[in-house]
């Protein structure tokens, strides 16, 4: 019995981790931004709080950096739920009601999320007979539970990056964390579902529809995304819709890599690409966030012209690291033919307006903040300086495939007008909107954070609520009554089933036996 | 001789407990903690001679043609090392709980006649000797239930007994029945119904019976409503019904039922397999959500309890050898797992009176040793790895794909998140700010306290070393392999 078999969690031993060729580039982009988000938080905290808000960040920034170099199921699974988890300690920090429903809700998505992971690695697992991350999508290949593995993966990863109609999560959990924290979650939680893209989706071996039907979805998002977010109020949610428009164009990309396998190596390195500039552009744009309002004056004004450089880097603005993933991108989806693949095609460079409108938004919101001028001040800018210098460069100096094509047409004429335009239009835009009166401009700002997800949990109270008084078995007014009507009955059935004794068990068991013995 | 040991050890240490009386309280506790000491000395034995595969047995005739048969097999043991091996830890938690309480002697002695039995049950070598202990449970367990004398104790405790005296009487008739036609059949691994395979509609009928009377103790919806109500026991007792001895009786006689007395082929080529799994199904998610809504504690663990109960009677059901050895190491991983939770349940009731999740707030700092066992065996419970719940879920769930029935994996993963939703409102509410401050001196009675960490730290050890030779996972594979002729772990 001394093989156990591979599919058995062997303990500890089985847990196994590697550096290979995908984890260098995750794993750089989340060490350096759980230690700078963490350094950033550690000095922004007060003191009181500081222990509190680390004993949740050690273990997510653990599962956060251990997951890029996880090389089995369940290692993966561990650290995917590992930097989880103790997430919801990080939303809700503040202890105000706001920040708690946000956590409610992050953590009652997560615990989904969580549960068709596993169910997919499961599946997988046994497919492949093994767990080693590497061939668990090749077992896939011919299974009848491919499209199930498939469609579970999707979604789990779906409900991590925030794609529709799931958007509000990542908003929902930036707004109330304390800027390092959220910092963190920003740039590096949601890029751990760009990396379950890489490591766990079936590459290659799906119909052309699931790849376009990821494809429509991801664009469709990434709009959406962008249109919630110029909606809302504070300038972390505007951020939060906006990871979830860029982690919808990543999403193309994964509906790229998903049924062409000579499509694959750009798609992975695409997803890559987007990955490092995403990460590094929104925590910079975080952190800039709560420097601003650290400030005054004359270094005010200059924090927020620092700020212009992650925004435009997100618009995709020439010679920005926005520009190099859009190219790997734009070189992914080109390399499918067809009639949807197209479409994606042409639709792209308008994502970049929406996310430019989320950064006009942004900045108009960041200004108007209030200065905070009694925290510390100094190690806060430096840090946020380390990030920006990396949103500068790292993609440019990153050794790869996926920075070449950028790279040799970065100072072309066409190029840089295709990256320009969609920035000046969405100026454009702002600009007529400013310009006309109130009712369209009073738009902005009717959103709060979460969207529909706020509805969705409204409505699941409300259910829970009236399933506990019904325990109670208080008195309630009959429209009440009315409303609650399934909540009622479950409650009432289960009320009869504790109630009901074995004699009437039994009685219904022996007329069973009776039914069965005359019929057979 | 050694198999009736694990029996009459407890046995006799319940009957010194009665006749040493209330007052010779200390004598009381060494006659039980040594009794358990040896109980477990005894189970250890009997475990190395199975895997050496000596397993004893013996049989004392009763009858004419019929004798009450035990056997040490190695599937039978697993459920007698965790009742006995947590009879042990629960003494020490119970002598500290009880401290106060009047009646201990009358509470230790059916307690320790209560582990007797259930060991009765777990090395029953045919229908009737398992039988005759799971009859004896129930009536031991009563007076345990009823201890504290109250109105709802009593009407709790004559809700138990009517459950289980109903379901004994559907054992009863499954019992002679298969007896008229098939004689007497001793527990085979795979099967020991050959003989008689042909008689399908008897068999469907025998096989209804039986589940009835098991589902009582394993808690299958509709047949779980004594549960709930029993949750007004002592915390010890609650303990030992929900997570070793009463209920785990009823799901060892499930997989005793399925894998060695129909065996797993005749379980699904009469169809009686699938409709079991299908009421497991229901039974998993239905009390997972009714277990989100609870306030109080003890309930919402109740509900916890027939919801993790049917993972196991689904596993076994699902017929195939990964699932069927998944339940199994779930048999044993879910006891420690719960333990904890109803130990601290117990404790924060006896130390701050405190019995809803409503009034929690500041709990975790007021006794934080006690609430982080319970955090891990609330995450092991949901499955996260490295924890036990995770290595026998992730076997539940690889059998029922192996077995094709994927739709029992979405049931399996789906109460996992319904396992975060109805335990995290427990951890957050403990986390929260609240009334309770951090205590001077000792969180709670070291009695109490210790028994908590030991079962908290056993979750994690079970998970780290659910490979290694001998761990309850590796223990269940090789219990359940017989039973799948041409399967090897």
């Amino acid at each position: 019995v001394g093989a156990v078999t591979p599919i058995l969690p062997a303990g500890i031993g089985a847990v196994t981790f590697a550096l290979d060729e995908t984890a260098v580039p995750f794993l750089a982009l989340f060490a350096l931004l759980w230690t700078v988000s963490g350094l950033y938080a550690a000095v922004t905290t007060p003191a009181a709080e500081r222990r509190r808000l680390f004993s949740y960040y050690l273990p997510a920034a653990i599962g956060g950096i251990a997951v890029a170099l996880a090389a089995d199921a369940i290692s993966f699974y561990l650290c995917f739920a590992l930097m989880a988890i103790p997430a919801w300690g990080l939303i809700t920090h503040t202890c105000t009601a706001e920040a708690r429903r946000a956590g409610a809700i992050y953590l009652t998505l997560t615990a989904i999320g969580e549960a068709l992971l596993l169910a997919a690695l499961i599946i997988m697992a046994v497919g492949a007979d093994s767990l080693a991350l590497g061939s668990l999508a090749s077992g896939l290949a011919d299974s009848p539970l491919r499209d199930v593995a498939a469609l579970l993966l999707l979604t789990s990863i779906g409900l991590k990056i925030g794609t529709l109609p799931a958007s509000g999560i990542l908003p929902l959990s930036y707004t109330y964390t304390p800027a390092g924290a959220a910092s963190a979650l920003a740039g590096a939680s949601a890029k751990v579902g760009a990396l379950a893209m890489v490591r766990l989706l079936p590459a290659g071996v799906m119909p052309e529809e699931w790849a376009s039907a990821v494809m429509l979805l991801g664009v469709t998002s990434a709009f959406v995304a962008a249109l919630l977010g110029t909606l809302t109020t504070t300038p972390r949610a505007v951020l939060g819709y906006s990871s979830a428009s860029q982690m919808g164009l990543v999403l193309v990309a994964a509906g790229v890599s998903l049924s062409d396998p000579s499509a694959v190596p750009l798609a992975y390195g695409a997803i890559v690409a987007f990955s490092l500039h995403h990460g590094l552009a929104k925590s910079a744009l975080v952190l800039g966030d709560d420097v601003v309002s650290r400030l005054s004056g004359r270094l005010r004004t200059g924090a927020l012209v620092a700020l212009a450089i992650p925004a435009l880097a997100l618009v995709g603005a020439p010679l920005t690291s926005g520009f190099v993933a859009k190219y790997a991108l734009k070189d992914a989806v080109h390399a499918l033919h067809g009639a949807v693949p197209e479409a994606v095609y042409a639709l792209l460079p308008w994502t970049a307006v929406g996310t430019a409108a989320l950064m006009l938004r942004f900045f108009s919101l960041t200004r108007k903040r209030a200065t905070e001028l009694d925290g510390p001040a100094r190690v806060p800018a430096f840090l946020w300086g380390l990030v920006l210098i990396c949103t500068l460069v790292t993609v440019w100096l990153w050794p790869a495939e996926w920075n070449t094509h950028a790279q040799e047409s970065a100072f072309s004429l066409s190029a840089m007008w295709a990256a320009t335009w969609p920035g000046l239009t969405a100026l454009l835009g702002w600009a007529a909107l400013r310009a006309m009166p109130g009712a369209a401009r009073r738009l902005a700002g009717a959103l709060p954070p979460g969207d529909v997800l706020l509805g969705a949990a409204s409505i699941v109270r409300a259910v829970d609520d009236t399933l506990t008084q019904d325990t109670d078995g208080a008195q309630r007014p009959r429209h009440a009554r009315r409303r609650v009507h399934i909540g009622a009955a479950l409650t009432s059935i289960e009320g009869r089933l504790v109630a009901w004794t074995a004699a009437s068990t039994v009685f219904v068991l022996l007329v069973l036996v009776l039914v069965v013995l005359a019929t057979s | 001789v050694t198999v009736w040991l694990p029996v009459l050890v407890p046995a006799l240490v319940g009957t010194v407990t009665f006749a040493l009386g209330e007052s010779r309280q200390r004598a009381r506790n060494a006659v039980n903690l040594g009794g358990a000491a040896l109980a477990i000395a005894v189970v250890v034995r009997l475990v190395w001679l199975a895997y050496h595969g000596e397993a004893a047995s013996s049989a004392i005739p009763m009858l004419p043609g019929l004798a009450l048969g035990m056997s040490a097999d190695l599937l039978g043991l697993l459920f007698a090392a965790v009742a006995t091996v947590l009879w042990g830890v629960t003494l020490v938690y119970a002598i500290g709980y009880m401290d106060h309480a009047s009646d201990r002697a009358r509470f230790f002695g059916f307690f320790a006649w209560c582990i007797a039995a259930a060991n009765g049950v777990a090395l029953a070598d045919d229908p009737l000797s398992l039988f005759i202990f799971y009859e004896i449970l129930s009536l031991t367990t009563y007076p345990l239930v009823v201890h504290s004398g109250t109105p709802e104790a009593l009407a709790a405790g004559k809700k138990y007994l009517f459950y289980a005296l109903g379901g004994g009487a559907a054992l009863l008739v499954a019992v002679a029945w298969l007896a008229t036609i098939a004689g007497q059949t001793p527990f085979t691994p795979g099967g020991a119904l050959a003989a008689v395979s042909g008689r399908t509609a008897e068999l469907r009928v025998i096989f209804g019976l039986f589940v009835a009377g098991f589902g009582v103790k394993a808690a299958l919806v509709p047949l779980h409503g004594w549960l709930p109500g029993a949750m007004v026991a002592p915390a010890p007792v609650s303990s030992l019904l929900h997570a070793v001895a009463v209920v785990k009786a009823g799901v060892f006689g499930i997989i005793r039922l399925v894998n060695e007395l129909y065996g797993p082929e005749l379980a699904t080529s009469l169809g009686v397999a699938e409709p079991l799994a299908v009421l497991a199904a229901v039974t998993i998610v239905f009390a997972s959500v009714v277990a989100l809504r609870q306030d109080d504690f003890k309930r919402r663990l109740a509900y916890s309890t027939v919801a993790q109960l049917s993972y196991i009677t689904l596993g076994t059901a699902l017929c195939s050898p990964l699932a069927a050895a998944g339940a199994l190491a779930h048999l044993a991983h879910h006891a420690v797992m719960k333990i904890t939770m109803f130990f601290t349940a117990g404790s924060v009731y006896e130390t701050l009176h405190v019995k809803k999740v409503s009034q929690m707030p500041g709990l975790a700092r007021r006794m934080p040793l006690t609430m982080t066992s319970f955090a891990i065996a609330a995450f092991a419970l949901a499955g996260l790895p490295p924890l036990a719940g995770f290595a026998s879920k992730w076997m539940l769930g690889a059998g029922a794909v192996e077995g094709g029935s994927v739709w029992a994996i979405l049931i399996y993963v789906a109460s996992g998140a319904l396992a975060i939703g109805y335990m995290a409102p427990v951890l957050t509410s403990a986390l929260r700010e609240g009334d309770h401050r951090p205590a001077e001196g000792a969180e709670s009675d070291p009695r109490m306290l210790w028994p908590i960490v030991t079962v908290g730290v056993l979750t994690v050890i079970l998970g780290l070393t659910a490979g290694l030779p001998g761990s309850p996972v590796h223990w269940a594979m090789t219990a359940i392999a017989p039973s799948f002729a041409g399967w090897a772990p």
